[in-house]
Parts: C-alpha cells; structure tokens; sequence
C-alpha cells in the first residue's frame, strides 16, 4: 500500500503510523512525502521518529546507540529517522524524562528555523523577481514558496508550543 | 543544559549503575531492575545523558569493543561517585526532614 502525506509534526506522523500498524500496516519507507506500507499482524510495532544530530560523526553515533539499545532504523531520510520496535519486547520509549523531550524539540526546532531562514532568502527574491518583471510565472513561483515559508513558520511554532507546555509541566 | 544539582533521577541512576563498565543496552536494564520497571530510560534521553556526563567527567569511555561494532562501554570516575556522595546527603536531609514531619 502506498500514500502520501506530508507532515511537519513528526508527532501527529507517529501517530498515524501507530494507527496504520493497529490497522494491520507496517512502514517499509519513505521518501518526499511518499510512504510505502506493507501487511503486518495488527499492533506489531511501536514507531518513533527522530531527528539525527547536525554533526554527521555525531550520526553515526547516535544510530550505532540506538541500534544496540534494541531500536530498528526502518528509513533514514535526511537528518529523519524512523525507528519501531515490536511491542511484544516489552514497554520501550525514546525518552524517558522532560528535560531530553525538550531538547529534542529544541533541535528540531532549530532545524525548521533554518529552512525558514532559507525560505525567506528565496521569497525575497522571487518578490523582486515578480516586481521586475511582471511576468505571472515569478507570481507562481512566489506564491509556492508562500506557502512552505509558512509550513516551515507553523514547524517553528508547533515546537515552541510543545517546548512552553513541557516547561509548564516541570513547575 | 542541565543543572549540575540536583541531580535528575536520570542522571541520578545512571551514576548508580556506571559503578561497573556498562554499554548503553546495560545501562537502561540495570536502571529498570534497581526501579522494579519504574524507570526504562528511553535511549534518546540515555544518549543525551551520557554526553552530558563525559563532558563533565563524571563518567568515562571504558572500552571500545574494536572486533565487530562500536559498540561503547561507560564507567563513572571519582568525580562522578563524589557528585552522587553530594546528592546522597541532599536527599538524606530530605528524608530526614520528611520523617522528622510526620513523626511528630
């Protein structure tokens, strides 16, 4: 089976690959927005998705660790990782405690703020494209990246609102 | 970053169980056996943890299985028994306090 989706909440994304897999489908991969299912017992896996350092050595570290701690890599894509682990091992999470669930929101936090940064370049100059030119296919262009620069905004927002709640639940 | 002290219950049992050369697998079973399953420590936190404690040279690499995988193993130094000593005796006065409470 194969859909496509695209998320920029990996939360509401392990949500919905938990709901697939009680639904009898199981992740085989994953690439721009396109996921490919295959058939699985109903509530074989557990799934989480993760964020991989900046540091590409750090990368590697970080998925030896994780491989050893007893977690399947299903699909690297980018910086994004997805991990599942059967759930008849027992129970399992990838964090245990608030102040690391904040760190992992703070990076990937920063890893939206800088696509936004991108996006902002690129809507400058398409808006000086469009204002010289006239020519509607700037327009086109502009209003594309409009759009994944307010994606990438809403990203940025979503963790900050994660980040607010969690400190919240320390006080 | 975390604060130095107190320690978190994460770092806490880590410390604990890093008395002996440990790999990350061995540190999440040796936590959830002394916690009775109440603490499974999620890898991503573990990970976490670890670099923040080799930072502060609380713990230290111990060996690098080099035939098959990088496969590490931790072990807590004299500085980290010292900050888990510190912590013993905040959480002794603590309980102390707590019991003397409800004695009364």
């Amino acid at each position: 089976m194969r859909k496509f989706k695209l998320y920029y909440d990996k939360d509401a994304e392990e949500t919905w690959l938990r709901e697939l897999d009680e639904k009898g489908w199981a992740l085989q991969s994953f690439c721009l927005g396109l996921y490919t299912f295959v058939p699985c017992r109903p509530g074989t896996y557990q799934y989480w998705i993760e964020l991989l350092p900046a540091n590409l050595a750090e990368q590697e570290s970080y998925l030896a660790f994780l491989k050893e701690s007893g977690l399947e890599v299903v699909e690297r894509w980018a910086r994004w990782i997805y991990l599942r682990r059967e759930k008849a091992a027992g129970p399992f999470t990838l964090y245990s405690d608030t102040a690391s669930k904040m760190a992992q929101y703070r990076r990937i936090r920063r890893f939206f703020a800088l696509f936004l940064g991108i996006e902002v370049i690129f809507l400058g100059v398409e808006a000086a494209a469009v204002l010289d030119t006239g020519e509607p296919i700037f327009l086109l262009f502009f209003t594309i990246i409009l759009a994944v620069t307010l994606a990438f905004c809403r990203a940025v927002y979503q963790c900050s609102k994660k980040i607010r709640a969690l400190e919240e639940g320390m006080h | 970053m975390e604060k130095a002290s107190p320690l978190t219950e994460t770092f806490y049992y880590i410390l604990l169980a890093l008395g002996e050369p440990l790999h990350g697998y061995g540190i999440i079973q040796s936590v959830s056996a002394m916690t009775s399953g109440r603490i499974i420590l999620g890898p991503g936190t573990l990970y976490g943890a670890l670099n923040t404690l080799l930072e502060r040279g609380w713990i230290r690499l111990y060996s690098i299985e080099t035939e098959s995988r990088k496969k590490k193993e931790y072990l807590r130094t004299p500085a980290g028994s010292q900050a888990l000593q510190e912590e013993l005796l905040r959480l002794e006065e603590l309980l102390a306090n707590g019991k003397k409470y409800f004695a009364q």
